[in-house]
């Protein structure tokens, strides 16, 4: 897979996004996310969004994931239904934490539009498949 | 985790389920920071919770919002009731005032009385306009107005307003005419009553606002298909016109283009926005144009259809029953004494036979023993109120039980008529009640139902 260069990158508290030379958007959530804190992420990711012409994927980081907060995760569904419109979300984690925050997610995103993986190399190679219309 | 750790662990999973099943959403399950299946569990419950919490919260909102829905719904329908309720209680004294103004008219007066009872007869009709202009307002913000679509004349209309507004016009020396154009139908279906309430509204702004000249209403038509067809009324003024600043805004409530111009005119505001949701509401367009000192001219357009020849059979058969009023025995059912002395003096002057009931009960023990052609009812009344009397008379075992009952009622609001029929009665009136629209509602009526079941008619 080779190593992703980082092209912009923003922080929101201890929240990590970036996006990289492979015109991934990768996300690294880092504790608890609440209400708050989803309005900002939701404005850095969408700044992200706009930064690129194409199809708009997203890697997510959850093995240092906390608990978010319902309306925290109605925000995330508002940015996935409305505002960036990412064709493809890959979750990962090396825990079962993350794999129970991946499900709470996967309630509010398209199915199809969403996957869990336990391997990082494994999520990326699904977002870099071709996207099927 | 060893089983201790396991069953302690478990014991903490099961008071936070309780605390939920109890109602408190503000607990949480410890993760031990493991990430291990345990926390994974522990953080499941955790986000669940909190779901619930706030699915909890949206239902409270909820419930909030149709409580405030409820009270607001409430509250419209108070104030609906107490627009009706003072719509009664102005519209009742006003009918004495203008009927009784009218009948002094009529009588030997010297020059003196004459003068004072015209300015009488000025100052009322000019508070009923502004009455029934806070009414219709209401009745459109409300959204409860509606059109009828019945076929009408538009020149014999156009000369009925003309008629109207002329003593006002020739009091200032002002010209007022009107013209049609060739290719427009002589009957249209469509509603007359807004059509005539929105030509009188701009042509007497029109009167008021021109100290010379003259005004003009000038009707111009489209022909749409061969039933439709789009009509330009334009009236326009050689009057103090409109600041252009004040063009935009001249159609919202409340507005007149000056604080002077109420000063020295009068008026609500609420005219002119009354005529543009009019117009608006039935599909049609108004503007403006207008040049300070120079002149104003109003242009609205309306969809109408064209009236066909069954239209016309049926207005000139209304004709027939020019003076067939006279020995008609009419039952009226009033309990205030100067509106029965009025419509009585109208009555007279038709040579109907006239009976009084000053309440619902009366009227209806008179209908089980005696005939009558028609029956003029209030609906306002002590005892017994006219849609309880109406209902008891159509449920008699007699002839009299489809006797025709024009409602007469000082009630203006929407929804009147309905409230009227559904109890059983034919027609409505509202008081102060135009003598003419009287007249052809009884002779309407009384065709209508073929009914003379007595009284020498």
């Amino acid at each position: 897979m080779g190593t992703q260069t980082i092209i912009q990158e923003y922080y929101v508290d201890r929240h990590h996004y970036c996006l990289t030379d492979d015109y991934i958007i990768c996300v690294t959530l880092n504790g608890e996310v609440d209400y708050e804190q989803a309005l900002r992420c939701k404005a850095v990711s969408t700044k992200l969004h706009t930064m690129f012409e194409g199809p708009k994927r997203v890697l997510v980081d959850l093995n240092k994931a906390g608990k978010q907060s319902a309306e925290a995760r109605k925000v995330f569904a508002e940015l996935t239904d409305l505002g960036a419109r990412p064709v493809k979300v890959a979750l990962w984690g090396l825990h079962p934490v993350a794999r129970i925050i991946a499900s709470f997610f996967a309630g509010i995103t398209d199915n199809k539009k969403s996957k869990f993986f336990s391997d990082k190399e494994k999520a990326l190679s699904w977002l870099k498949e071709k996207i099927e219309p | 985790m060893t089983n201790m750790l396991s069953a302690i662990y478990i014991e903490g999973v099961l008071n936070v389920v309780m605390e939920v099943a109890k109602g408190n959403y503000d607990v949480e399950v410890p993760l031990t920071g493991d990430n291990d299946e345990f926390d994974a569990l522990a953080m499941g419950i955790n986000m669940m919770i909190d779901e619930i919490k706030s699915r909890k919260e949206l239902e409270a909102a909820n419930k909030e919002m149709k409580k405030a829905k409820e009270q607001a719904e409430l509250a419209k329908k108070i104030k609906e009731q107490f627009l009706a309720n003072m719509s009664h209680e102005i519209r009742t004294p006003m009918n004495a005032i203008v009927g009784m103004t009218d009948i002094l008219l009529d009588q030997q007066l010297n020059p003196d009385q004459k003068k004072c009872i015209e300015a009488i007869k000025i100052s009322a009709d000019n508070l009923l306009t502004i009455i029934n202009e806070v009414l219709d307002f209401s009745k459109i913000e409300a959204g409860k107005i509606t059109f009828e679509k019945t076929p009408f004349h538009l020149e014999e209309t156009l000369e009925n307003i003309i008629q109207t507004l002329q003593f006002t016009a020739n009091s200032k020396n002002l010209s007022l005419t009107y013209s049609i154009s060739n290719n427009t139908p002589v009957l249209l279906v469509g509603d007359v009553t807004k059509l005539r309430q929105i030509l009188i509204n701009l042509a007497s702004n029109s009167i008021k606002f021109t100290e010379s000249g003259r005004i003009k209403i000038e009707i111009f038509s489209q022909a749409l298909n061969q039933d439709d067809y789009l009509l330009e009324f334009s009236i326009s003024d050689t009057g103090i016109g409109i600041p252009e600043n004040k063009i935009d805004t001249i159609f919202e409530s409340f507005t007149q283009a000056t604080n002077d111009t109420t000063r020295k005119y009068g008026g609500t505001g609420l005219g002119l926005t009354i005529v543009k949701s009019l117009v608006e509401l039935q599909g049609g367009k108004i503007a403006l144009q207008s040049k300070l000192n120079e002149g104003t001219t109003f242009t609205f357009h309306l969809p109408f259809k064209k009236g066909d020849a069954i239209h016309e059979i049926n207005e000139e058969q209304k004709t027939d029953f020019q003076n067939k009023l006279k020995n008609i025995n009419v039952l009226l059912v009033e309990d205030n004494a100067i509106n029965r002395f009025l419509a009585q003096t109208v009555l007279n002057k038709w040579d109907c036979n006239i009976h009084f009931a000053e309440n619902g009960r009366i009227a209806v023990e008179k209908v089980s023993n005696e005939i009558f052609d028609i029956i003029l009812m209030d609906i306002q009344m002590p005892e017994l109120d006219g849609y309880d009397a109406a209902r008891e008379i159509r449920k008699m075992q007699t002839p009299m039980t489809s006797v025709p009952i024009i409602a007469m009622t000082a009630h203006a609001m929407e929804g009147e008529i309905d409230k009227c029929k559904s109890a059983g009665m034919n027609d409505y009136i509202s008081k102060p009640f135009n003598k003419k629209m009287l007249y052809e509602k009884m002779c309407n009526m009384l065709k209508v139902n073929n009914i003379k079941n007595g009284g020498g008619g």
